[in-house]
């Protein structure tokens, strides 16, 4: 039996289930082709988002990420677009997983008038669904020139074909072919439908929004501040936020804020996520390293409405503000990551 | 084009039909949940929203034609049943080189046409157009002329090819996929040829089902 995952979705017709006409298989299958589609096609982790860094010759740059996937993936790719400070050929960039030593690769960097792509495959070693920490390490060879990069984007590669266990969920289409009996059981025939239909985190939207800097304290933002919060801004234009409709009557869906920060001991930092009237605020108390920091609160944001042109609700754009202050003590407070994620199961 | 009957996902389905598997309303529920979660699967591609940051121009890029500061490296966008990809609703922010005026072009663009798509006389459907901006002041642009770009069941046809990946967790056994390999671009072009500082500082691109 075969749980293959469509290069496109399928569509099962209503107007195939109805009273009194007898369930067909030209209903069952699209419905199973889809759900195979659903759970295989992979998410957007790390949406393409501005770095803007220089890395000198010979010196390691570490970008880290916060995502929560679906669990399905089991290759990811990292994109980095760059570009050297000197001509072709002058410079290459060094692209690895701090997870697998093994798994390096390495792309020419274009001139100063070239912007590339650098692509980085990294097979992954477990399928996860846990909220983590992905990163990358970005490396300039020794004698090269400097490379600047510009943004980093990292998606899940879709699968071919499911498995049919409780991971993957995947659905044998052969037990729903014309004449094959209804079967109430896991990841066959009707039972895997309802199964896969019943599960609303199928796909979730999982990242919105991850700006990163480099780890450390020469690269990450930095503020010695106190100035109120919605004053000293993360980001200079407000981010676009658009959550995905889930049940009927919802008009907004829930996005998590997430941190990665450090300040020394002795010192605290506020960090607030704004939306319109709405404000969550976090605190922390330094501890001398870089940590990740989860908002005290989710924050609602518009979600699609699905009547409209572009899925915006009143043709307008919701956003969110990131602002931060040092609140305590008179040390510098640091940040390397702030993020927006859709965990909503 | 929003598929599911309720155009939202049905709460209290069952996930084990047991007798009920023939039944009508609960075949109904399930179906119209698969297509909601598909309908709602559009993803973020870009976003970005750094307004004091440039995406500088080519150096010399001063001729008055169109030319590339973003690109979001490849993606595979979703496709539709109809072999469509799905719409993409997408938002620039920058501000112009100079008061006299610069326009921006965001679109998609499967991967070696973007030199094409981007810098055509007209406007196509995969790429999206501001009116003249002539603040010098970072900012979201509102007059983008539409917010969604598209590409067609040809345009992705034609575009799609195998690319190789791997189908279980530490395999080392290579298995193709097909996909649609595509870039999300924004290019600018002064109005002044001289002047050679337009920014883009905010590029935003998800994709999403459309109505």
């Amino acid at each position: 039996m075969s749980q293959p995952v469509g290069y496109k979705r399928s569509r099962p017709r209503y107007e195939d289930v109805s009273l009194g006409v007898a369930a067909r298989s030209r209903t069952h299958l699209p419905a199973a082709e889809l759900a195979n589609w659903l759970r295989g096609v992979g998410s957007v982790l790390v949406p393409a988002s501005n770095v803007s860094i220089t890395i000198a010759a010979g010196t390691t740059k570490t970008l880290r990420y916060r995502v929560k996937p679906i669990g399905t993936a089991v290759v990811r790719v990292w994109v980095i677009y760059a570009r050297a400070s000197a001509v072709t050929g002058a410079s290459s960039l060094s692209v690895a997983a701090p997870t697998g030593a093994t798994l390096t690769a390495r792309g020419v960097v274009g001139t100063t008038e070239a912007t590339r792509a650098v692509t980085f495959v990294e097979p992954l070693t477990a399928k996860s669904a846990a909220e983590q920490e992905i990163s990358i390490d970005l490396r300039v060879v020794a004698g090269g020139a400097s490379v600047l990069v510009q943004n980093v984007m990292c998606y899940e590669m879709p699968r071919r074909e499911l498995l049919r266990d409780s991971t993957d969920r995947g659905i044998a289409r052969e037990t729903l072919l014309s004449r094959e009996p209804v079967y109430d059981e896991d990841f066959v025939s009707l039972g895997g439908i309802m199964d896969a239909a019943s599960i609303i985190d199928t796909r979730r939207r999982v990242t919105l929004f991850a700006r990163s800097w480099p780890d450390n304290i020469t690269d990450a933002l930095s503020t010695t501040s106190g100035a109120a919060l919605g004053t000293n801004l993360l980001t200079a234009l407000p981010v676009p936020m658009l959550a995905r409709k889930r049940y009927i009557g919802d008009v907004v869906g829930a996005v998590s804020p997430r941190y990665y920060v450090r300040a020394p001991v002795g010192t605290s930092m506020e960090i607030r996520c704004a939306n319109g009237a709405t404000t969550v605020d976090v605190t922390h108390a330094g501890t001398g390293a870089f940590a990740w920091v989860t908002s005290s609160a989710d924050i609602n944001v518009d979600c699609e409405l699905m009547t409209a042109s572009d899925g915006r609700q009143g043709a307008a754009w919701d956003e969110l503000i990131f602002s931060w202050r040092r609140s305590v003590g008179a040390g510098t407070c640091y940040l390397a990551n702030v993020s927006a994620l859709d965990l909503t199961t | 084009m929003a598929t599911s009957e309720h155009l939202a996902f049905v709460a209290g389905n069952d996930s084990v039909p047991g007798d009920l598997s023939g039944d009508t309303s609960t075949i109904s529920d399930a179906v119209n949940n698969l297509l909601h979660l598909s309908d709602s699967a559009g993803r973020v591609i870009v976003c970005t929203a750094d307004g004091a940051v440039a995406y500088p121009k080519k150096s010399g890029a001063n001729t008055g034609a169109w030319f590339p500061v973003f690109s979001s490296g490849v993606f595979y966008p979703l496709l539709r049943d109809d072999g469509s990809a799905y719409p993409i609703r997408v938002r620039i922010g920058g501000r112009a080189g100079s008061a006299t005026g610069s326009v921006f072009r965001i679109g998609v663009c499967p991967v070696g046409t973007a030199d094409f798509s981007m810098s055509a006389a007209a406007i196509l459907p995969n790429v999206v157009q501001t009116a003249t901006i002539t603040s010098t002041t970072p900012a979201w642009l509102t007059t983008l002329l539409s917010t969604l770009v598209t590409l067609t069941a040809g345009q992705v046809g034609a575009a799609l090819t195998e690319v190789s990946t791997y189908d279980a967790v530490s395999s080392t056994t290579p298995v193709g996929v097909l996909v649609c390999p595509c870039t999300i671009e924004v290019w600018t072009k002064d109005l002044v040829p001289a002047d050679d500082t337009p920014i883009v500082s905010g590029v935003y691109a998800a994709e999403y089902v459309g109505t």
